[in-house]
């Protein structure tokens, strides 16, 4: 069997980890590889991406596969490793703001898509706004998981939805 | 004749080799074609699937910012302009044969277009260079707009 490459997001991890592992491997296994606190302390939950629902640390990888893993175009398994269970997300729009609670490995374009349908914008409007976080001007990649956006224990954040500018002058 | 990678090679390297570029190329967003330093070339993947490729010079990488020209991937020449990307609005401001002669695009985060606008720095902050992920964020900013609602498929070939 070929070995499988996972990327792994969460608390505790700069970067997005990629680890090759073998389909037998255990998640906790895959965690004690890279080092991760998660492998010995059973407050460290554990997500596939956009999942709502922690999974067992004993799950083997090859079970979380959608399809053969002899099969090469499957998408990569992606994890989130994370304290919290949920993550209270608040989005505001024209000052108007939009409250949610996401699963920590839930990624930062699926919580654009729910905003721009809440706030009524056109698929073509939706398609020209992102997300940035309150207070900064820090505009996360679509494929950043909203658990490792949180900070010092307080499973919350906070994001502007704004327009993408033209860039002109 | 094959020596060390340079400081700078060295350090494109592992910006390739991170999660964040490994990550988006599992995707299918970007891919690496070829490296012959200081140029990399990559293509990146558009909403309609086409595959836009573009040649980077990462002279002094990362501390000095790349600049990007469309590029054609095949024939390993400068993308013809009639090839360039097109849009309503941010697209054609961005992919702008007429701009610099079609060697670079007009983006804040690319080298030559950031030469005598300072003020992008306060006005486009999140497009500005970041040494800390260079390509990435560079590959991040194109992927963005090839797929906004402002893209409509290239001009007829």
């Amino acid at each position: 069997m070929k070995p499988l490459e996972l990327f792994i997001q969460g608390h505790g991890i700069t970067d997005i980890a990629v680890v090759a592992a073998e389909p037998g491997e255990t998640v906790i296994q895959i965690l004690a590889k890279i080092g991760h606190q998660g492998h010995s302390d059973d407050q460290v939950l554990i997500f596939v991406e956009d999942f709502p629902t922690p999974i067992g640390r004993e799950v083997v990888i090859e079970e979380l596969l959608p399809i053969s893993i002899e099969d090469c175009d499957h998408p990569p398994l992606r994890l989130h490793v994370s304290r919290c269970h949920k993550v209270a997300v608040t989005v505001r729009y024209n000052g108007q703001p939009m409250e949610r609670h996401f699963p920590p490995g839930a990624t930062i374009e699926r919580i654009r898509r729910w905003s721009c349908r809440s706030f009524g914008l056109t698929p073509r409007d939706a398609a020209e706004h992102v997300l940035q976080i309150q207070g900064t001007n820090v505009r996360p990649d679509l494929d950043v998981h909203v658990g490792t956006l949180t900070k010092d224990g307080h499973c919350a954040v906070a994001f502007d939805l704004v327009p993408c500018k033209r860039v002109e002058g | 004749m094959t020596g060390q990678p340079t400081p700078e090679e060295a350090v494109f390297h592992a910006h390739i080799a991170g999660g964040r570029y490994r990550s988006g190329a599992a995707s299918g967003r970007w891919r690496l074609v070829s490296v012959t330093w200081p140029y990399a070339v990559c293509t990146v993947k558009a909403s309609d699937g086409l595959d836009y490729g573009f040649r980077f010079n990462c002279t002094d990488y990362p501390r000095t910012p790349a600049t990007a020209q469309p590029w054609d991937v095949e024939r390993n020449i400068p993308l013809p302009a009639d090839l360039w990307p097109r849009g309503r609005s941010r697209i054609p401001l961005a992919f702008n044969p007429s701009w610099k002669g079609g060697a670079c695009l007009y983006l804040p985060c690319d080298r030559l277009s950031i030469e005598g606008h300072e003020g992008w720095r306060q006005q486009h902050p999140s497009l500005i260079w970041d040494p800390a992920i260079g390509i990435v964020h560079y590959l991040r900013v194109i992927s963005d707009l090839l797929n906004s609602g402002d893209y409509e498929s290239r001009h007829a070939a």
